[in-house]
Parts: structure tokens; sequence; C-alpha cells
């Protein structure tokens, strides 16, 4: 059920939320833990702009072979310096657990108990293993780290959202639901678990745009072959956020 | 005093084509360049490489990078009564076609023989641009450094009600609760705690393999049970904590327990101290080295009288991990060079030749190839070749080992070898002058710093900032005293670290 609703994730995040809030974060990895990184989505976001929201609006029609860039808002500027640090495992732990508010055990975990973070992921996610493996400094950030990180920002979004849909007091996702499974996103408290997962995760609120963004792909779900749109919604939207360069870098 | 950088190429191109040429225990070209520039971007976080001339230092067949071979074009053969000119010649040459002249990039301390080595070209936008951003880029922001500061030092980010309270503050305020927020997270799990950053930073130094392992949580083959390097990792986290001096590391002669967060510092290691030999004893479990007159296992993790301990340098562990049965233990005085002075011999760094190096082992290493690297580094073994690894005085210092233990097996000149040797070409009569000499060398102070700045910076200093990191592990030594925590407080505060 897990595995078929991760591949329904992957697949539609690829999708409805390509530029996300910050963008898809670890594809263009250079394997180092410091990644160097000069893309324009590792720099810093424009507060009160809508430059990277503004990337996610349905494209105008190309028809004529491409698109009028002379109404883009210019890229925000680059820090000289982009230096960014990728969490790796034990920070990337310690903040998915404090902003979902779970255990280290309801982490996901793999053949039946290994942890993701601390036993199966840890060296893909950039962390060492000195005393099995002779792994004594961080091998770097490989292809299979955003596929780890899928993978354990996925299950972690899954376990909060689900605990909060049979919670009568839910941490973050107290969304009501509609008919067909779909979920009341003119609720306030659909912007207002937008606005508890920004401020836990990335430490400020989302724009407006970050927000509609966001919003929208609601209706994106409710037309999928998803059965439960309303918390696969949820989960999309946790897992959108959480998977942003702004949370798992720094 | 400071030199142009078109003197620096001139001192490097000298030593190290004219070391190259003469093959065998000439000086050393980039420990010429540093001592005449300790300040360069080149010699900011230890001395440049061969590779910033050669592609092969091989003293018979030397080959050259695009640099070098446009610096031996301009010479007049092997001499180099020219090369002064011969630079000067090449200086605005761009050897290696990356479109900065050679001159920019030693100035930039990117490497001009190197096509892919070349100086950023960011810039800062304009303060206009700056408008509105989450994060002052280009100048130190608080926010920002207290985050990062959070996520280095504590393992988390702040919660949001937490970063909002501290954006509220003054600048004076923000800066203050930094330094508290910085003294809090060096007290935590994630920092100090077993397996935590510190426990990472040793990992590399010590090489723990835990097959091996004795003491706590030992190897499941008792026959492999060698010694316990639980005490060298936590010997290390100890001299990096609280106001404990880092030089430690080389001159300790006690021994560090770790309880959670708690380290406390012992006169005789910590397994023995709960073992009173009485009758009743009962011996903890898992503790495989050599049985005391109560028949429990001791001496996991040390074995050497405390007169001749040397902090990390002669542990139980080093002793059966690295010299094994080595009668002159190269691997082990190379990894001290390298995981507490920051040179590599492997790479041909920090070599400070003092002649040709006698063949005391009948291993080949006077021959003139070998010899460029062997005049360093058997120089700076001998004071080692006192420590036993395996054998009848096993990881103990014994001052008859050459005779008793490798006359047999190695030859008689074997018995020849010298317990004094040298460092940085300084000699020292054994390996406790080797340590003071160590410790107090600018090397150990700057490999010291260096690997916190990795940490937290997650690169090694770049030419932007190589007076920043100069002045750090220059304060760290004059300053702190050695003190580790003091320096990381130093290091929060650098634009390096504050300016996103």
């Amino acid at each position: 059920m897990r595995l078929e609703a991760s591949s329904f994730f992957v697949s539609l995040l690829l999708i409805a939320c390509g530029g996300g809030p910050a963008g898809s974060s670890m594809t263009g990895t250079d394997g180092g833990e410091s990644t160097g990184a000069t893309a324009p989505d590792t720099s810093p976001t424009t507060a009160g702009s809508s430059s990277s929201a503004d990337t996610d609006e349905p494209p105008e029609d190309d028809s004529d072979g491409g698109t009028d860039t002379s109404e883009e808002p210019p890229p925000p500027p680059t820090s000289p310096t982009a230096n960014l640090h990728f969490k790796g495992p034990q920070r990337l732990e310690n903040d998915l657990t404090a902003v979902l508010e779970l255990d280290p055990e309801q982490l996901c975990t793999e053949v039946g108990g290994a942890s993701c973070t601390q036993e199966v992921h840890k060296v893909a996610l950039g962390g060492v293993a000195p005393y099995d493996l002779g792994i004594y400094t961080p091998a770097g950030i490989g292809a299979t780290a955003p596929i780890a990180v899928d993978r354990l920002t996925l299950q972690a979004c899954m376990r909060r959202i689900d605990l909060d849909r049979e919670s009568s007091d839910p941490v973050l996702f107290a969304v009501p639901q509609l008919g067909g499974g779909t979920a009341d996103i003119g609720d306030p408290s659909a912007t207002a678990f937008i606005d508890a997962l920004y401020t836990r995760a990335l430490l400020r609120h989302p724009t407006e745009a970050e927000t509609e963004t966001l919003l929208l792909m609601h209706a994106d779900i409710a037309v999928s072959d998803s059965l439960l749109p309303g918390r696969d919604w949820g989960v999309a939207t946790c897992f959108a956020v959480l998977t942003t360069t702004e949370f798992l870098f720094y | 005093m400071a030199r142009s950088y078109p003197l620096i190429v001139l001192s490097t191109l000298a030593c190290s084509v004219g070391w190259v040429s003469a093959a065998k225990a000439e000086p050393s070209g980039p420990a010429l360049i540093c001592e005449a520039l300790p300040d360069a971007p080149l010699c900011a976080a230890g001395l440049p490489q061969c590779t910033l001339c050669h592609e092969s230092t091989d003293p018979a067949m030397p080959t050259w990078n695009p640099f070098g071979d446009d610096l031996e074009a301009a010479l007049d053969g092997d001499s180099f009564d020219q090369l002064e000119m011969a630079l000067a010649a090449v200086s605005d040459l761009d050897s290696d076609g990356d479109g900065f002249t050679n001159d920019e990039e030693l100035e930039a301390g990117t490497a001009p023989g190197d096509p892919a080595s070349a100086p950023a070209v960011a810039m800062c936008p304009d303060d206009a641009d700056l408008e509105d951003l989450l994060y002052r880029i280009c100048s130190y922001d608080a926010q920002y450094a207290y985050r990062r500061l959070s996520l280095d030092f504590c393992g988390r980010q702040p919660s949001f009600e937490a970063y909002e309270a501290f954006s509220a503050l003054g600048p004076a305020e923000q800066r203050d609760a930094m330094h508290e927020t910085l003294d809090s997270c060096l007290q935590s799990e994630f920092w100090r705690g077993r397996d935590g950053v510190l426990w990472q930073l040793a990992y590399s130094k010590v090489r723990p393999v835990h097959s091996l392992k004795a003491g706590l949580d030992p190897s499941p083959l008792m026959q492999l049970q060698i010694a316990d390097y639980d005490h060298d990792l936590t010997l290390f986290a100890y001299t990096q904590i609280d106001d404990h001096d880092a030089r430690d590391v080389l001159l300790a002669d006690y021994f560090a327990r770790l309880d959670g967060t708690t380290y406390t510092a012992a006169p005789e290691p910590y397994e023995d101290s709960g073992l009173a030999c009485e009758e009743d004893d009962e011996c903890p479990a898992g503790e495989g080295c050599f049985q005391n007159t109560c028949g429990c296992f001791v001496g996991c993790s040390q074995g050497v009288i405390p007169e001749r301990r040397q902090g990390m340098l002669t542990t139980r562990w080093v002793a059966l991990y690295s010299t094994m049965f080595t009668a002159i233990p190269r691997n082990t005085a190379a990894q001290a060079y390298r995981a507490y002075l920051g040179y590599d011999i492997a790479k041909q760094e920090g070599l400070y030749p003092v002649g040709t190096p006698a063949d005391y082992d009948n291993k080949g290493v006077d021959d003139e190839t070998c010899a460029v690297c062997h005049s360093t580094l058997d120089a700076l073994t001998y004071p080692f070749t006192r420590f036993s690894g395996f054998g009848p005085q096993r990881a103990q210092y014994f001052p008859e080992r050459m005779e008793h233990e490798f006359f047999a097996h190695e030859g008689p000149e074997i018995a020849n070898t010298p317990e004094a040797g040298a460092l940085f070409g300084q000699p020292v009569a054994d390996l406790r002058e080797w340590a003071q000499v160590a410790a107090a060398s600018d090397a150990f102070a700057r490999a010291t710093v260096l690997q916190y700045w990795e940490l937290t910076m997650g690169e090694r200093p770049t030419a932007e900032h190589t007076e920043t990191f100069a002045t750090l592990w220059h304060d760290f030594r004059d300053t702190h005293d050695y003190r580790v925590q003091a320096m990381l407080h130093d290091l929060i505060d650098t634009e390096a670290y504050g300016a996103p």
C-alpha cells in the first residue's frame, strides 16, 4: 500500500510540484556534502515576491515554439559563495522529527526494522560507517541520495498525515474532508496547514503565491486515480515543503 | 615578510624542479614556498602539492603540467640561474588555457597548470538587488548564522519561535545569543556524545575496526580482540571540549572516560579503575586484553608506562593496528603526520628531507626514487621504533626492541636503527621530543583549526578567506592557548561563516 502510494506521489510531484516552493532539491548534487551549488534555486528566496512560485504557473501557450520571457521576473540574486551544506542523516532525522513531531522510530525503516537514517541509507545520505565498513569520512552525496531523501521524507509525511487523520487533536493536518475523499481546501485549516509546515520547516511564512500553488495541487490530485485525494494532498504538500532546497540544505 | 606572487612562483619552481632534478635529499620546494610566504593562499591550509608544476615527480622521469612545461621551456636546461627571468616570462601566460594568467591563478590560490582549477568570478550583486531577500548575501547575516550554527553544532535547526525571538533582538543581543547557543550546543549529545561530531572527526585519525575491538562491544571473535579504540576516540574528544588543551592529543599521559556527555580524565585506563583486585570481584564481560591477578582482562587501551605515553600516538590500538609486526613503523608515523599535522606523505606533502636515509631494514629506501619521500619519512619514524606492536613486549615501550624483536628477520643493520629522528627537519631525540615539537608547530595549530573549518564551511579555505583562516589558527595558538571551544567562538563571528 505504501509503496504504491510512494510511486504515486513521486509521479505526481514530478508533474505538480516540479517548481514547488523552492524546487526539487537534490537532483543536481555534485558529489560532496557541501554542494557549492550555484543554481538559482539555492539562492535566498525573495520574500514577498513570487519568483519561485511563479515557475509553477501553467505554461503559456508556446505553440509558436517558445514562450515569451519578456514578462518573467528576473531571477533572484545569487550569492557568490553559494556554499550550501546538505543536512545529512542525523540533522535530517532531527529536523524531520521536530517538524512533524514524530519519534525517530516512526521514521522509515527497511526490511522490517532497520532505520533508514541510522543504518540502511546512512552512507547514501552523507553519513559515515566507521566500525564495520571503514567509511571514516562522508563519501559525498551520490546518485542514491535523492532517492533516500524522497523515501525518508515521503514516509514521514505519510505517517504524520495518517496520525493526524486518526487523531482528535491533530498536530498539523486538520483539514475537513469532503465527499469523494477530497479535502476542503477553502477551509482556513488548509492554509493553516501550509503555514505550519513553512514555519516549522523553513522558519518563515509562505508567500501568497506559494500557498496558492500548493492549494492548486489539490485539483490535480482530485482528478487523479487517488482514492483519498484529500489525504494525498496533505502528504504531497508536506513532501513538497520538506524536500525543498531550503529545508534540506543550509 | 610577504613577497609578491611572482616571487612565490620563483620559490616554488626553483625548489620543486630543483628537488626533482637532484632527486634526493634536496630542500622541499613546497616547504620553502611556505616559509617565504606562510599566509599565501597556496600555504593557508598546508603546503602546496608538487602538482603545482608536476604531473610526476619520479626522479627518473619527471613530467610537468602545462605550467611546469612553460617554465621548463623558459629555463636554460636544468639551470635555475635564469629562473626569475623565466618566471617573469610565464607570468602573463595562461598555461592551462582556462582564461586566467598564471599570476592571476597564483594570487587566487588556484592551479595554473590545471584547466579545471580557475579563480571564481562570482560577484556580489548591487545593493539594490539585495532588498527583500531572506538573507543578506555578501555580508554577515546574524539570522542566517544563527540557523547555521544551530545545525552545525546542535544538529537541528531552531524552532520557528526561537528563530523569531532571535530575529527581534538587536545586533548586540543577537551576538550574545549566538554565543550562548554555541556554548549550549557544544555540550550537546550531537556534538560531544558517543559517535557525535567530535568522534566523527576522530574516525579518520583512529581508523577503528570493529572486528578487532576489545573492551565493550567487542569483536565476536575473542582471538581478534586486540585493543579498545574507544579510549582513543574518547581521548580525542576530551581534548577538544571545555577548557581542555588540544595539544594533549599528542602529549596526554592520562585517559578519558565518557559517561553520557560528561568526560572525565583519569591517570590510568578506565577499565582498570573499577577493578580493584579482590577475591570476590566480578570481571566485566567482554574485556579481552590480558589478565590481572584476579583473572580480569584489563589493559585494553594502553600498555605503555606513563613516562612514555604520548597521547594518541602510543595507545594500544595504534601499536597493534598501525605498527603491528613492523620494525620501522612508517605507517604509524605517516598516519600521525597526516592525522595531527595535516601532511600526507603519500601525496608528497610535508617533505623536509634530512639527507639520504640509511636502509636499516633492507627495504631499499636509499634508492634515488624512494629517497625523495623516505628522507623525510624515515627520520620521522625512528622515534616510533621503540614502541612495540605485536611481539613479546606487546604495545609497550621497549628500548631494546630493535635488537630483540627484529634482528633475526630484518638483518644485522636493524639493530643500528636510531631512536632519534627528525620532524620538520628538526632533530628529535625520541617520541616525547617528537610530540613536543609537533604540538608546538604551526602545522599542528593549522591542522587542528582546518578540521573545524572544513567541517563547518564544507571546503578548505578559499583565497578569499585565506587571511581569516590564518587569523583563526594564529589566535588559536597565541590567544586561546589551543582551546578549541574558544576558537569556535571566533569562527562563528567570521564573515566566512556568517555571510550567505
